[in-house]
């Protein structure tokens, strides 16, 4: 069951696990799920790594990249949390949780 | 014992019986044929390569054969086999020396797995080994064959070989391609090199090859570490243009023009992950032979300095 609003949580593909290549402002990514190589910056390669341990909600995973890069707390925050995740999904290299 | 060692009649007897078996880097090529062309290029552009003794193991069994039937008698062709098996359709019978190279090519992407293999063509001076990928258009042969005119070591003009667990590049010198203009460029340019025929209305237009040097041949067993990637553009129309490619972006241009590595998985990625992490990367736009071979030279020169530093 996927539970919606702000409890929504995320989490990896299924079948995924991703190897990272870290590059200055560049991440690549590796799925070894579905073979598929990424580019992404370091704010989307850290929730993906956070993705990676266990599921987490927008919420958490936007406290997560303000303590990370030294952000301010506001709301473009988790607006681009909420951009990043609905990238991610379109990419199949996320989902949301079920339960 | 060189091939030149053996006199054009034994060639072509040899290549009509047993085969002629060439070691070329690190394969073993086994090759049989009855036809003319084949025997005349193979002399003329792999004289410098070591013929290997009877009993070997061989990678590829290769030959190149008439086809059997009517058809024949109207239109000779050339067939290309490998261990037995077809895997093209004939080409016409004046193809046939241009054919075993491009089967030898696909042979090697097809079946060699152990490497992650790039479409690219390598070259190396002092310890300093640029892998130059190979976009339509974008003059990598005719740079390749250039530098090489001019006293760089060729380790390959097509594809670039990285065995696992090395940041190394495995030396495959082999004639090198050139494609209808740049076979006058290159003739004009060097005209000292050995060339073999020109074989026109292929798929690709006239082609023709360009000899190694002895000592690229004699060098195969000697790796190279990769150094500068360098993404060639020519365009007559454009001013020379040089710029440092993100290695981002570079990780995901040299997956491109990979062969194998949606096989290799992530061990394709991080064979190109440690490539990446060595190399200088960059764009290079240029309108004429002299400018790509001072535009490579300049890199080349940055990369040395950065070495001995």
């Amino acid at each position: 069951m996927i539970v919606d609003g702000p409890e929504k949580r995320w989490q990896l593909s299924s079948y995924t696990r991703l190897e990272f290549s870290r590059y200055d402002d560049e991440v690549v990514v590796f799925d070894t799920g579905s073979g598929n190589t990424h580019v992404v910056d370091p704010v989307a390669a850290d929730l993906l790594l956070t993705l990676s341990d266990k599921p987490h909600t927008k919420k958490e995973l936007s406290n997560q990249i303000v303590t990370s890069f030294e952000f301010e707390q506001d709301s473009s925050i988790e607006k681009y949390v909420d951009s990043l995740l609905h990238s991610l999904a379109k990419q199949n290299i996320i989902q949301p949780y079920t339960e | 014992m060189k091939l030149s060692n053996l006199s054009q009649s034994e060639i072509v007897s040899a290549l009509g019986g047993d085969g002629v078996a060439l070691s070329i880097g690190p394969f073993a090529v086994k090759l049989k044929s009855r036809i003319g062309y084949v025997a005349r290029g193979l002399r003329r552009l792999y004289g410098d390569y070591r013929v290997m003794p009877d009993g070997s193991f061989y990678d590829f069994h290769i030959a190149i054969e008439r086809p059997r039937g009517i058809r024949s008698r109207f239109q000779p062709q050339s067939l290309f086999l490998v261990d037995g098996e077809t895997p093209f359709k004939p080409l016409p019978l004046n193809q046939a020396y241009p054919f075993f190279e491009w089967g030898l090519n696909w042979c090697v992407a097809q079946y060699s797995h152990q490497y992650l293999i790039l479409h690219a063509a390598v070259v190396e001076k002092d310890g300093i080994a640029g892998i130059i990928p190979g976009n339509p258009g974008a003059g990598k042969s005719t740079l390749c064959a250039s530098l090489v005119a001019s006293g760089w070591r060729l380790l390959s003009d097509e594809m670039a070989l990285i065995p696992s667990g090395e940041n190394t590049l495995i030396p495959v010198p082999r004639p090198i391609s050139l494609k209808n203009n740049s076979i006058d460029i290159l003739k004009a340019y060097a005209p000292e090199q050995v060339y073999g025929d020109s074989y026109h209305d292929t798929a690709k237009g006239t082609i023709a090859h360009m000899k190694p040097p002895v000592e690229s041949i004699e060098r195969a067993g000697e790796f190279a570490t990769p150094r500068l990637l360098i993404f060639p553009h020519f365009d007559p129309e454009s001013e020379i243009s040089v710029s440092a490619f993100s290695k981002g972006q570079s990780f995901l241009k040299t997956v491109e023009c990979s062969f194998n590595y949606d096989y290799l998985g992530a061990d394709g990625f991080n064979r190109i992950k440690r490539l990446i992490s060595s190399c200088d990367c960059y764009n290079f736009t240029y309108s004429s032979l002299e400018e790509g071979l001072n535009g490579v030279s300049d890199l080349w020169e940055k990369a040395l300095s950065d070495k001995t530093n």
